[in-house]
């Protein structure tokens, strides 16, 4: 895989983890006995940060948003959206899980968010 | 395979926004062409490409729909791999009668696109993608592939700039097509302000959605013998890749893409070099360099300067989308494979009219599904 990871975090920045659903890609941060989307009882521990691997703003007439493909620090490729990244947007931006619930977004789509990662700057 | 295939028979519908016509109509009008053009009456099995009938019109069951409408009772399936199923039931086709189970089968694509909602539509198409992954994610694939392109330009250090070649080679081969959804052209002024849709693609660097049906004969080409112009398909390949891009090793890398056009070359007993004609699966000028490098016409990140420099034009070292491309002809998804069939034959048959490539004798075409999961190529030739 083509990386853009430059160097991976430090063990404090990436000890949050995440559970990866190895049947249908779902991210949790949550210990399920099994993947609430696909019911698969699979999970790979990987990194909660990550780095954007490419990205787009889409725009609709119902407003706009960004989707990207992030590389996460074991480098793993993730779809997701990008939550609050201003002109600061880049290939290589090093940016971290959102859960739902930080997540400011009321559009009821049960994806995956990024934000901008505040400590691990690259 | 046992036998050899010939493409008798070519019909197409001009692609439009074809309103108060049905896919009914549409699919016999096309299927009626090819038949005639063929000079025959019937066939022994027919193959419906198709992709979104059933959200757009709300009828599926193709199969039936086709068949009865041309009458003709004979075996009679749809085939579905989304942007990919022109491609796929001309496949369909090819097997069916190179395997020696029929004499003569029809494969059409038909499409119906416009009547629908934007937002409908756009979400009809994204189901082509991988849902779990990109679609929960509110994914359509102007946005994907605008991923690919993003990473592209980082990649190749390359600017959106030097995609315009593909958007302006497709506008103007469209302009000398009857047939064609855009005649308009594309000037570097209008393809760099225009509209951003999911940055860098801009309205100029994807097809237009439209309506449209496109039909081909193959036959056993022993029933090709008599016809002065014999051209055979001595090519013909599928291969697929993961749904989604995130699970691919490298996402600018085809390889589905690159399995197909190489098993279809290795077929015909071809080289690149043999290749007088290609045409692409350009639903967005990112495709076009992405076919171009997966299918081993140019080395990976080269696509837009061989296209500048070599040129892609009608009388360039390798032209494409020469009746205008997805791009300019435009794209109703489940036709446009069938499309490409139809303008490789007339332009081996040397009836492509001004659009025509000289002297062209083999032509290969790909019809991909999704962002590229399945790839679908075929090589054509002028036999006599």
């Amino acid at each position: 895989m083509p990386a853009t990871v430059i160097e991976r975090p430090s063990r404090a920045i990436a000890k949050r983890g995440l559970n990866y659903c190895a049947e249908c890609g779902r991210l949790s941060e949550e210990n399920l006995r099994a993947c609430a989307d696909c019911g698969g009882e699979q999970f790979k521990r990987v990194p909660h940060v990550g780095t954007i691997y490419s990205y787009t703003t889409v725009r609709r007439s119902s407003g706009s948003f960004v989707l990207a493909l992030v590389q996460l620090a074991e480098g793993r490729l993730v779809t997701g959206r990008v939550v609050g990244a201003g002109p600061e947007l880049r290939i290589g931006l090093p940016v971290q899980f959102v859960s739902p619930e930080e997540e400011d977004d009321d559009s009821g789509a049960r994806g995956v968010s990024f934000g901008p990662h505040s400590e691990w700057n690259l | 395979m046992d036998r050899s295939v010939s493409v008798l028979g070519i019909g197409q519908t001009r692609v439009a926004n074809h309103e108060g016509c049905s896919l009914r109509s549409l699919a016999s009008e096309a299927s009626r062409a090819a038949l005639a053009d063929a000079g025959l009456r019937g066939v022994d099995a027919i193959f419906v490409g198709n992709m979104l009938s059933n959200q757009t019109t709300g009828q599926s069951h193709l199969g039936p729909l086709v068949s009865s409408a041309i009458g003709n009772g004979v075996e009679s399936v749809a085939v579905n791999a989304a942007c990919g199923s022109g491609g796929a039931a001309v496949r369909q086709a090819y097997l069916a009668v190179a395997s020696g189970a029929c004499e003569a089968a029809l494969a059409v694509g038909v499409e119906k696109m416009s009547g629908l909602p934007k937002e409908e539509l756009v979400r009809a198409l994204a189901s082509a993608a991988d849902f779990q992954r990109e679609v929960v994610n509110d994914a359509s694939f102007a946005a994907l592939n605008a991923l690919l392109m993003q990473r592209y330009l980082y990649e190749y250090n390359a600017m959106r700039l030097d995609f315009f070649v593909f958007a302006e080679v497709a506008h103007q081969n469209a302009l000398s097509n009857p047939n064609a959804r855009l005649r308009g052209g594309c000037s570097l002024d209008q393809y760099l302000s225009s509209r951003m849709v999911a940055d860098p693609i801009g309205v100029y660097d994807a097809s237009p959605i439209a309506d449209g049906a496109a039909a081909v004969v193959l036959t056993d080409s022993r029933l090709a013998a008599e016809k002065d112009k014999r051209i055979d398909l001595v090519g013909s390949a599928c291969a697929t890749d993961t749904l989604s891009l995130q699970e691919r090793a490298d996402p600018l890398w085809l390889s589905a893409v690159e399995e197909s056009a190489h098993a279809a070359l290795d077929q015909a007993g071809l080289m690149h070099g043999d290749v007088d004609l290609f045409e692409l699966h350009d639903a967005f000028t990112i495709m076009a360099a992405l076919c171009l490098e997966s299918s081993g016409f140019t080395p990976r990140g080269t696509a837009t300067t061989f296209a500048r420099e070599q040129g892609i034009h009608l009388g360039g070292a390798l032209p494409i989308s020469t009746l205008g491309g997805l791009k300019a002809r435009g794209h109703p998804v489940g036709a446009s494979g069938a499309y490409q069939v139809v303008e490789a034959t007339l332009q081996l048959r040397g009836e492509a009219g001004p659009n025509q490539v000289p002297d062209a004798s083999v032509a290969m075409t790909q019809s991909i599904g999704g962002s590229g999961a399945t790839a679908v190529t075929h090589v054509l030739r002028r036999m006599a």
